[in-house]
């Protein structure tokens, strides 16, 4: 895995006595998380080091997501919690609680899910300005990504909002291994909902095995906006996978000077084009509790 | 994914190889494949997005292992169906593993992209039951088999487009790393049963759909044609479209 794994260690309760009844009571938090990258932006520093493979420095200035309908059910049908509520947070501004649960049976839930869903007026927010909000709401964004890449001294912006909303479930706590959470009685047990960005920058998809973080596919579509160098999602329409071609318009060759593709495997795409790849690369994403593994749907 | 060796021994285990269990028990099957053509004309003849009507004369791929598998992929799956068991499906990065193996065909075989109708691969045994995906690979053949030429892909056919005609032929090699010899979460809604055929479909027009001809650099000394050969634009389309998404269906028929 290419990313600073960040530690929450909050499966405190996730003790002996896993998946037995408990008895009683207990509370259950969720906090949000986009990881160092979030915040530091890349390359993320660390060994290895999570960097772009093509020379490309990136920030994020905003990074939000909508997040809700969390759920917790047990393997033998058992109903813990299904909540109908959401909220709008920023990832680069830390790594709040998002959702807390009390009054629910101390056991073990096996099967834990939670929604990337359309942001809605209903939703509460952390650390988003109103302006930004609503444009998630008008556009039923479940991202908008805005940040700054740079290489070779020039900067390029963007301000993406992307629609590709899914479920995320039957999700494994990465610190165990096992799957769903635990609720101790009269306790209260820590998650994170962790989001890989890293993902969105992958130039293929099926495995993780040999995958780089490129950006020239992307910077190549940019166009000059008020005197700044912008990068639209929509432009990314023109950039076939098959054709991939730099700013200048030539094929788009690799560090070893070779033809670049990007490649979704069997992954069903839209449209054979980088931004419906990137769509589709966004919406594996979310993760549980650093690496652990989440089944996903779309909604 | 578990193999079917793995769950034909936990049937008998269970006392589920009983014939009167509709469900579960074991059945033989035939799988086959056909290369299917684009509206009522031949296989292999097509007109790609980028506006080239080809004609394939030769085509061929070789594929196996086949899994056909009980568990939906993500691609046919709704939220609603997360309820349903888990399939440790999770779109984009990590390989679809497709729940239980109700049938499976470890062999090779070399699908002819230009033939119509039925290419008959195997018969063989499998569990009763609806498989709701399949996934295979597309490993090389054990031995040398004349119409891939030495490849595990091979084409030659012409291109047209307005004015510009461009014979063309070559052979494609998958990479052994990663996930490059693998199609996985094909959509599937085939009954097992005994007599039942299982059909791999092989849309070739999918694999050059993205393709530009005129990318070819002109054919070398004697040649008439010119060679799709990695480094080119329309190899590179081939690469992708190989394994896209749609190139292959299933069907069951009786």
């Amino acid at each position: 895995m290419k990313r600073t794994f960040v530690m929450f260690g909050f499966a405190v309760a996730a003790a002996s006595a896993c998946g037995d009844a408990d008895g009683g009571e207990g509370s259950v938090v969720f906090r949000i998380s986009g990881e160092d990258a979030a915040h530091t932006g890349y390359p993320v520093p660390g060994e290895p080091e999570l960097a772009f493979v093509d020379g490309w420095a990136l920030r994020f200035d905003k990074y939000l997501v909508s997040v809700g309908n969390l759920r917790l059910e047990g393997a033998d049908g058992a109903k813990g919690w299904a909540g109908t509520d959401s909220v709008i947070v920023d990832l680069v501004a830390g790594e709040p609680e998002v959702f807390r649960i009390d009054g629910v049976e101390a056991r073990r839930w096996e099967r834990f899910s939670y929604e990337i869903l359309p942001a809605s007026e209903g939703a509460r927010r952390i650390g988003v300005a109103d302006g930004d909000a609503q444009r998630m709401i008008d556009g039923g964004l479940n991202y908008l990504v805005e940040g700054t890449a740079t290489k070779e001294g020039m900067d390029f912006r963007f301000s993406w909002g992307l629609v590709n909303p899914t479920r995320n479930h039957d999700c494994v706590d990465s610190q165990s291994g096992t799957p769903g959470v635990v609720v101790r009685n009269n306790a209260t047990a820590e998650y994170a909902i962790t989001l890989h960005l890293d993902h969105l920058f992958y130039d293929h998809l099926g495995d993780h095995d040999d995958a780089d973080m490129r950006f020239d596919a992307v910077a190549a579509v940019a166009r000059e906006i008020d005197g700044v160098r912008t990068i639209a999602l929509d432009d990314l329409e023109g950039q076939r996978l098959a054709d991939l071609r730099d700013a200048n318009g030539g094929p788009l060759l690799d560090e070893h000077g070779e033809r670049l593709v990007y490649d979704p495997h069997s992954v069903p795409l839209d449209d054979p084009n980088l931004r419906a790849y990137l769509l589709a690369a966004a919406k594996s994403q979310g993760r549980f509790n650093g690496e652990g593994f989440c089944s996903n749907v779309d909604l | 994914m578990r193999s079917l060796s793995f769950f034909c021994a936990a049937l008998v285990a269970l006392g589920c190889g009983d014939a009167a269990v509709t469900e579960g028990r074991e059945v033989a099957f035939t799988l086959a494949a056909e290369s299917m053509p684009v509206g009522d004309g031949a296989p292999g003849r097509f007109t790609t997005r980028t506006g080239w009507t080809v004609t394939l004369e030769e085509a061929a791929v070789a594929i196996g292992p086949v899994y056909l598998l009980t568990e939906s992929p993500p691609s046919a799956r709704r939220a609603r169906d997360w309820v349903l068991p888990r399939a440790w499906a999770h779109s984009g990065f990590d390989d679809f593993q497709g729940g239980e193996v109700r049938g499976e065909y470890l062999g090779r075989f070399v699908i002819d992209a230009v033939r119509p109708g039925l290419q008959p691969i195997a018969t063989t045994r499998g569990i009763a039951g609806r498989v709701r995906s399949a996934n295979l690979e597309l490993q090389p053949p054990a031995a040398e088999v004349p119409s891939l030429h030495g490849h595990q892909a091979w084409i030659r056919g012409v291109a047209v487009r307005g004015d510009e005609t461009v014979p063309f032929e070559g052979g494609l090699d998958l990479p052994a790393a990663g996930s490059a010899r693998k199609v996985v979460g094909i959509p599937a809604a085939v009954d097992l049963d005994d007599g039942v055929t299982t059909v791999i479909e092989l849309h070739p027009e999918r694999w050059l759909a993205e393709a530009d001809f005129s990318a070819l650099p002109e054919p070398a000394g004697d040649e008439e044609r010119r060679a799709i050969a990695p480094g080119t634009q329309p190899y590179d389309a081939w690469f992708l479209g190989v394994r896209a998404f749609g190139t292959f269906t299933l069907r069951g028929e009786r």
